[in-house]
């Protein structure tokens, strides 16, 4: 090796070093940036439990049309469909499936088919029980499907995301309208009204729940829903509850 | 040399990619939580499953204000003697219920119907007013009113309709000396946000204040809230100032440089006014400056300051029966405390101290016990005002080189700027010494942007601001006062 050689080595060397050094010091640094993976990773987590091939009811099957192809085309074979489903539930939710077996073994000694089958039984009933509750708990249960969304799927977890993205833009909207003079503001006055409105946001119908009792706040109530229409157009998923039930506007809560 | 590159190498690999596993291993963790909607139903949703919205405190809007001209009522041939009350009547109501916030008063070029329609609507009067020629340019409210003079008294006859919901708000007659026709004014303000709003109107308030009188010489001067009824309560013709009210609106507490015959030097005296009898006490006259008292809610005891000349300054109680003091600081060594303000509940008090280094803003209980630093922003914080309602404190900071005026939670939180104003050449401009309105919506302080420090108040949310003193006197220090019976 000449001097040259020598000189330009170590030039490589504390390059390399100072480039390490940044890395790791940006790594140590801003160790919390990371890309913004939590709203996808809550789909595919929310994902899980629903691909069960339990008898899916009437509203169900309509959130399905905005699941990926691929379940569509599974649908055509409906034998196949709860292979698909089996082995999903293998490889994709291992972890409560292996707890639950961890607390059985003592008490049966099983083939892990047998368990796997149990499993799935079990969380068949939960879900079942679940839409039960639901269905108790009003019927609109069918019409509505936001009030499904508990039930944990993928698709209730899309359109949950859907469903609160659309929330919180009527919110905003109609909040925006909100105004009331400033000398009426500090008075204590509560005031909620049903509306119902169509898929182009045109108000069909309204109706005070619950007025103030004073003229001049109902008013402004009133003006208010008159200036926010029309209101943002809804996602598919929502049209109908709002055309059938509507929504019930709370000044201020 | 290899070995070590290859070893640098491995070790940023390894680093990176175990990063990037526990940030993986994070992510699911953080959205479990959230995406598990049967433990955390959505806030929008009852059990019932039924949808609703909460849509919140509104947003808050100044009511359409037409104020109609006055109209004389009396004996057509005096009429022109008496245009001055007229105008005099018509500014105070226009400028108090302007500031009030509550309203925006309307130009009477907008009007549409003629001014000559009565004072009251169509039907009950045969030449009344029609409400929807009101209605039409957006008037909410319309103040009709008329007055009549007779010898030397005064008496003004008010309406005030709200115009779409075509009803009377108020409907009353004032009547006073032709010297106080802006009370009787003030007066009809009040009662109006007090129809309006439940809470008293704060329109025949006082201020007190130190103002400029000369060269070297200051005087404590009074004046009505808005800045005009400008009257001494001292003619000390030396340096007079920091004047405080006691919580009935009754004493006035300030400080004077006397001269001190025996000790041959002048010294700066506590004393207290009393605006009912017009008499001048002495309170205190240690040696050095007695100043800055903050009354107790029963009035019965003062929190003052006392300055001996060695660069500390200490706060005591005064019990203002028998002069007697009791310390309420000490120290620490060489520190300053000053500018106390006793809490509207008497709880608390806050004050001014650079213990830290420089001065900030303290709280500590009423018995000097468990004093708390509160304000920590700012390179120097001074001038601690409590609200009314005792929930918040404005100071003034110093900050980029001049001083604004700030409002925060009694602990410190919710830190919010009132004033930003610049000077017509574009630099800071100091706004200092705040003093809250009595209803807690306003906070009055002195500001330098027009050249020499004068009066202005902004509404707490800093949207409004106003000036009050038109003059190239000196304001220090103004005082609002109490609501006076």
């Amino acid at each position: 090796m000449n001097h040259n050689d020598t000189r330009y080595f170590l030039y490589s060397i504390i390059l390399h070093i100072s480039l390490v050094l940044i890395f790791t010091v940006k790594l140590l640094v801003f160790p919390s940036i990371r890309p913004e993976l939590i709203r996808s990773v809550r789909v595919d987590f929310v994902d899980m439990p629903d691909k069960l091939p339990t008898e899916a009811p009437p509203g169900v099957e309509k959130q399905h049309k905005e699941d990926v192809k691929k379940e569509v085309e599974e649908k055509k074979a409906p034998v196949e469909e709860k292979k698909v489903a089996k082995e999903d539930s293998k490889k994709t939710k291992p972890e409560p499936a292996k707890k639950e077996e961890g607390l059985k073994k003592k008490d049966e000694d099983t083939s892990p088919k047998d368990q796997q089958s149990s499993a799935l039984a079990r969380l068949q009933a939960m879900a079942k029980i679940k839409k039960m509750k639901a269905d108790k708990a009003g019927a609109e249960g069918a019409t509505y499907k936001g009030n499904q969304l508990s039930t944990g799927s993928a698709l209730t977890g899309v359109e949950k995301l859907q469903h609160d993205a659309y929330m919180e833009n009527l919110d905003l909207h109609i909040r925006k309208n909100w105004q009331l003079p400033e000398w009426l503001a500090k008075k204590a006055l509560t005031a909620a009204m049903m509306v119902r409105f169509d898929e182009n946001g045109q108000v069909l119908d309204r109706r005070f729940i619950r007025k103030s009792g004073n003229e001049i706040f109902d008013k402004e109530v009133e003006q208010t829903i008159e200036a926010s229409i029309p209101f943002p157009a809804p996602p598919e998923s929502l049209i109908s509850y709002f055309k059938v039930h509507g929504i019930e506007l709370r000044f201020p809560e | 040399m290899k070995t070590l590159k290859i070893i640098f190498l491995s070790l940023f690999i390894f680093s990176a990619a175990h990063a990037q596993t526990t940030a993986q291993q994070e992510a699911p963790a953080s959205a479990t939580p959230t995406s598990d909607g049967t433990t955390a139903p959505s806030a929008t949703t009852e059990n019932s499953g039924k949808l609703y919205i909460n849509v919140g405190q509104a947003n808050v809007k100044k009511s359409q204000l037409a104020i109609t001209p006055l109209k004389y009522m009396g004996t057509a041939a005096l009429a022109k003697m008496h245009l001055k009350y007229e105008k005099e009547l018509q500014s105070v109501i226009e400028k108090d219920l302007t500031i009030s916030s509550y309203f925006s008063v309307m130009s009477p070029s907008a009007f549409v119907e003629s001014m000559d329609k009565g004072l009251r609507p169509a039907p009950v009067d045969m030449n009344g007013f029609d409400f929807s020629s009101w209605k039409e340019i957006g008037a909410e409210f319309l103040i009709k009113a008329g007055y009549t003079v007779v010898k030397d008294r005064l008496t003004l006859d008010v309406y005030v309709y709200h115009v779409t919901q075509r009803e009377l708000v108020l409907g009353r007659s004032y009547s006073a000396g032709l010297g106080d026709v802006r009370g009787i004014a003030h007066k009809f303000c009040n009662d109006l946000v007090e129809k309006l709003t439940g809470q008293k109107g704060f329109f025949l308030t006082k201020v007190a204040v130190t103002r400029s009188s000369g060269k070297n010489e200051k005087e404590i001067y009074m004046m009505d809230w808005d800045g005009e009824n400008v009257r001494a309560v001292t003619h000390s013709r030396t340096i007079t100032q920091s004047p405080s009210w006691s919580t009935d609106g009754r004493y006035i507490a300030y400080t004077i440089f006397n001269y001190h015959i025996k000790r041959r030097s002048r010294n700066a005296d506590l004393f207290m006014y009393d605006t009912q009898t017009t008499r001048h006490t002495l309170l205190s006259t240690a040696r050095g400056i007695n100043s800055s008292a903050s009354f107790y809610p029963d009035n019965t005891h003062a929190v003052i300051r006392i300055s001996p000349n060695n660069g500390t300054s200490d706060l005591y109680k005064m019990d203002l029966s028998d002069r007697t003091l009791s310390p309420l600081t000490s120290g620490p060594r060489g520190a300053m405390n000053v500018e106390p303000a006793v809490s509207p509940d008497g709880t608390k008090i806050a004050f001014s101290s650079d213990r830290s280094g420089r001065p900030m803003i303290y709280v500590m209980d009423a018995n000097g016990a468990n004093a708390r630093r509160v304000s920590f922003a700012g390179y120097y914080n001074a001038s601690p005002a409590w609200s009314p309602d005792g929930k918040k404190i404005a100071f003034a900071s110093y900050v980029d080189g001049h001083f604004d005026i700030f409002v925060m939670d009694e602990n410190g939180r919710n830190l919010q700027r009132i004033t930003s104003a610049r000077k017509v050449n574009g630099k800071g401009s100091n706004n200092e010494d705040p003093t809250f309105s009595p209803d807690g919506r306003f906070v009055m302080f002195r500001s330098d942007r027009s050249g020499t420090y004068q009066l202005f108040v902004a509404s707490i949310d800093g949207k409004n601001e106003y000036r009050l003193t038109f003059d190239n006197h000196t304001y220090t220090r103004p005082q609002w006062s109490p609501l006076i019976r």
